[in-house]
C-alpha cells in the first residue's frame, strides 16, 4: 500500500509545475554556481603560486582546496596573504590577496551552501506546502480514505514520494556538474575530499527534508492553501534571514564582544611604555615588546574564539545554523578551521622569531583531518536529525487525527 | 451488510446532526436516505467511512464495526461521492488504476479498466485524457467506475445523481440495478424521489438527524412518495 501511494506522489509530481521548477532551478543554479566557483578557484590558485617580492619577506598563504568550490565558507579570512617581513613583530594580512576584485565583494557567493540554504529551502517548503491541504481542498483524500488503507501510509507515501521528487533532480544536477568540473584540467579531488563532498552532500539532503517536513506540517495544520503559503513564507523568512542574526544579537547583548581596536591602542602603548625603558639592550627591548604584544594578541584570540564559540552554539539550535556549521566545517572552511589556521600561523611565526630561522616555506598550515572536522560537525548534523524526527512525529500525529471532510 | 445501531453524532459546536439512528441494509437491498438538506444524510455516509466518529452508537459493516477495525471495514464498502474528485493531472484510466491499486486488487490490465469505463458509459476516446478536462458528470461516471471496480458488497451513494445528464442518470439507474442483483447491499443517500420510487427497495425518511420512518416498496407505491415525502416534511 505505501509503494502504490508513493508511486503516485511520484506519477502525480513529476506531471506537476514544482517538480519542473526544481529541476530548472537545480540544473541552473548549480551550473551557474559550479562556474562561479570556479573561476574564484582559478583565481585563489594564482594567487597563491605568487612568490615574496622582497627577500626579507616571507608570504603564508593557505593553499585553496577543490572543496571551495562548493563551499566558501570563510575561505576570505582564510586564504588571505599574510606577509612576515623580518623584524616586524606580527605579519600583516592582505585581505583580499594579490587581485582586486571589490565588484564581488557586494554579493552573496553563489556556492552550493548558499543556493541549498536559501532557495531550495524555499522550494522544498513550496512541495510541501498543499502536500495535505491541498488534496484535502481537491477531494481525492475522502476517496483514498475510503479504502483499506491506513492514514500513517497515506502520509509517508507522501512525505518519501515528494521528498524524492524534491532531491532527485538536486542530486542529478549534483553529480552532472561534479561529473564536468572533474573533466577540467587542474581540478583533482582526493578521496578524502571525495568522502567530504559527500557529507556536505549529505547534510545539505537532511537540511532540505527539514525544510520540506516544515512544509508538510505547515500544510497539515493550515486550513486553507493560501493560508499554508503565507505561514511557509514567514517561516522561510524566520529561519534564513531572521534567526541568524538574532543569534549574533544575542551574543552582543550577553558577553563581551572584543574590540581589534581597542588591543591595538594597548599594543602601541604597551611598546611605548616598553621602550621607555631604555637600560634594555635593542634586541632585549624587542623581545620584551614583542611578547608583550604576542601575549596582548594570544589573549583577543582567546576571547574571540569564546565568542565565536558562543554564537556557534546557539546557531547550532536551528537548522540553519546547524546546515551552515556542519557543511562549513566538512569543507575545512568553517569558524574552527579559520581559527586553526590563525593558531597554526601564530606557531608558526614565534617559532621562526624565537629561533631566528629563516625557513621560508610557504605554507604552514595543517588542516584538520576528516575525523576532526566530523567531530566538529557531528551535533550540528544530529540537531538536524533530530528536527526531521521531531517533524515527522508531528506531522502524523496531526494527520492521524486530521478532518478529511 | 450495512447496520446503523443507535447511531448519534453530535459535532463539536454541539450540534446534533444524527440521533439515534437505526438502520440496516440487507444484501441485494437498494436504500433510498431521503432528506432535506442539512437532515443529516452527508453525516450517515461519514460514519460508515469512519471520517467522524460516532458520539454514541455502533456502525457495522458486514458484521465488523468501524469505529474498531477500520481498515479491516472498508476492505467492504466503495463510495461514491456527491461530487467525486479526482487527480486532475491523471487520466481516466490512471485515476482508475491507482484507486483499484489502493482497494488492494491484484493485477489488473488496460482492457479491464477500459472495460469497466465503458461500462458505466464513459467514452472511449476520453479514457487517456487528463482529468481535469472533464465534466462533472464524466468524472462521476469515473467515480462509479473505481466504486464497481472494487467489486465490495456495500456501496454507499451520496447524491451521485446531482450533476448528470438525463442518459447518465438512467445509465446509473441500470447499474445500480445490476449490482443489487448480483447481491450488493447499496445505500443512497439522494433528494431525487423521482429515482427512489423508480429503484429503491426501502425509502427512509430524514429529517433533523431523525429518521421519521421506513417505507417498503410496496408501502411507497400504493401512495404517492412525493406527496408521503412532503407530508412528513411539514409535520411538526
Ligand atoms: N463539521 C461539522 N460541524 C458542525 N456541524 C456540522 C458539521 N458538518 C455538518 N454539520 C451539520 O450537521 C447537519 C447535517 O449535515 P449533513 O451534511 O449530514 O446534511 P445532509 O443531509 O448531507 O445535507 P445535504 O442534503 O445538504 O447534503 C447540518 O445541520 C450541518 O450544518
Ligand atoms: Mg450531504
Amino acid at each position: 500500500m505505501l509503494l502504490t501511494i508513493i508511486k503516485k506522489e511520484i506519477l502525480e509530481g513529476i506531471r506537476g509545475y514544482k517538480f519542473t521548477l526544481i529541476f530548472i532551478s537545480c540544473i541552473i543554479l548549480l551550473g551557474f554556481s559550479c562556474w562561479v566557483m570556479y573561476s574564484n578557484y582559478q583565481k585563489n590558485v594564482f594567487d597563491y603560486k605568487l612568490k615574496a617580492l622582497n627577500k626579507d619577506e616571507l608570504i603564508f598563504r593557505k593553499a585553496p582546496s577543490v572543496l571551495s568550490l562548493y563551499v566558501k565558507g570563510t575561505q576570505e579570512m582564510m586564504e588571505r596573504s599574510f606577509i612576515y617581513k623580518k623584524g616586524d613583530y606580527e605579519p600583516t594580512e592582505l585581505s583580499i590577496g594579490f587581485k582586486l576584485d571589490f565588484f564581488s565583494q557586494l554579493f552573496p557567493s553563489l556556492d552550493l551552501l548558499y543556493i541549498v540554504k536559501v532557495i531550495l529551502s524555499f522550494l522544498a517548503l513550496i512541495i510541501g506546502f498543499d502536500l495535505i491541504c491541498g488534496e484535502k481542498r481537491n477531494g481525492t483524500l475522502r476517496l483514498m480514505l475510503s479504502n483499506s488503507v491506513s492514514r500513517k501510509d497515506i502520509i509517508l507515501g507522501k512525505i518519501i514520494g515528494n521528498y524524492a521528487l524534491l532531491i532527485t533532480p538536486f542530486l542529478i544536477s549534483f553529480l552532472l556538474y561534479f561529473i564536468i568540473i572533474n573533466l577540467v584540467p587542474g581540478v583533482k579531488f582526493s578521496f578524502e575530499e571525495i568522502i567530504r563532498v559527500l557529507f556536505v552532500l549529505l547534510s545539505s539532503a537532511i537540511y532540505l527534508l527539514v525544510f520540506f517536513l516544515m512544509g508538510v506540517a505547515i500544510s497539515s495544520l493550515s486550513k486553507t492553501q493560501r493560508g499554508s503559503i503565507i505561514t511557509c513564507f514567514i517561516v522561510w523568512i524566520f529561519f534564513i534571514f531572521i534567526q541568524p542574526s538574532f543569534a549574533t544579537i544575542i551574543a552582543k547583548e550577553t558577553q563581551t564582544m572584543p574590540y581589534i581596536r581597542k588591543i591595538e591602542e594597548q599594543k602601541q602603548l604597551a611598546q611605548i611604555e616598553i621602550e621607555k625603558n631604555n637600560n634594555l639592550s635593542k634586541d632585549a627591548l624587542w623581545d620584551n615588546i614583542y611578547d608583550k604584544k604576542i601575549s596582548l594578541t594570544l589573549g583577543f584570540r582567546n576571547k574571540l574564539n569564546s565568542y565565536i564559540n558562543f554564537i556557534t552554539k546557539i546557531n547550532m539550535f536551528f537548522p540553519t545554523g546547524a546546515y551552515v556549521i556542519c557543511t562549513t566545517n566538512m569543507a575545512q572552511y568553517g569558524l574552527y578551521d579559520e581559527m586553526k589556521l590563525r593558531t597554526d600561523l601564530f606557531q608558526t611565526i614565534r617559532s621562526i622569531v624565537k629561533n631566528k630561522a629563516n625557513n621560508s616555506e610557504n605554507n604552514i598550515i595543517t588542516n584538520y583531518s576528516i575525523e576532526d572536522s566530523l567531530s566538529n560537525s557531528v551535533w550540528a548534523i544530529l540537531v538536524l536529525i533530530f528536527y526531521a524526527i521531531g517533524l515527522v512525529l508531528l506531522i502524523y500525529m496531526v494527520f492521524i487525527k486530521y478532518d478529511v471532510r | 451488510m450495512l447496520q446503523a445501531n443507535n447511531l448519534t453524532k453530535r459535532y463539536e459546536d454541539g450540534k446534533l446532526a444524527l440521533d439515534a439512528l437505526n438502520l440496516e441494509i440487507k444484501d441485494g437491498e437498494i436504500f433510498f436516505l431521503l432528506g432535506a438538506n442539512g437532515a443529516g444524510k452527508t453525516t450517515t455516509i461519514n460514519l460508515f467511512l469512519n471520517f467522524i466518529e460516532p458520539t454514541e452508537g455502533k456502525v457495522l459493516i458486514n458484521n465488523i464495526d468501524v469505529t474498531k477495525e477500520p481498515l479491516e471495514a472498508k476492505k467492504h464498502v466503495a463510495y461514491v461521492s456527491e461530487n467525486v474528485m479526482l487527480y486532475g493531472d491523471f487520466t481516466a484510466k490512471q485515476n482508475i488504476h491507482f484507486f483499484s491499486e489502493l482497494a488492494g486488487l491484484g493485477k489488473l490490465n488496460n482492457e479491464d479498466y477500459y472495460s469497466i469505463l465503458r461500462r458505466v458509459g464513459l467514452q472511449d476516446n476520453a479514457f487517456n485524457i487528463k482529468v481535469k478536462t472533464f465534466s462533472k458528470g464524466m468524472r462521476q461516471k469515473v467515480g462509479l467506475a473505481i466504486a464497481i471496480i472494487k467489486n465490495s458488497s456495500n456501496i454507499l451513494l451520496d447524491e451521485p445523481t446531482s450533476g448528470l445528464d438525463p442518459k447518465a442518470a438512467a445509465e446509473l439507474t441500470a447499474e445500480l440495478k445490476e449490482l443489487r442483483a448480483k447481491g450488493k447491499a447499496i445505500l443512497m443517500c439522494t433528494h431525487d424521489i423521482f429515482r427512489a420510487k423508480e429503484l429503491a427497495n426501502r425509502v427512509g425518511i430524514m429529517k433533523d438527524g431523525r429518521l421519521i420512518i421506513i417505507l417498503n416498496r410496496d408501502e411507497f407505491l400504493k401512495e404517492d412518495l412525493e406527496k408521503l415525502y412532503l407530508s412528513y416534511m411539514n409535520e411538526n
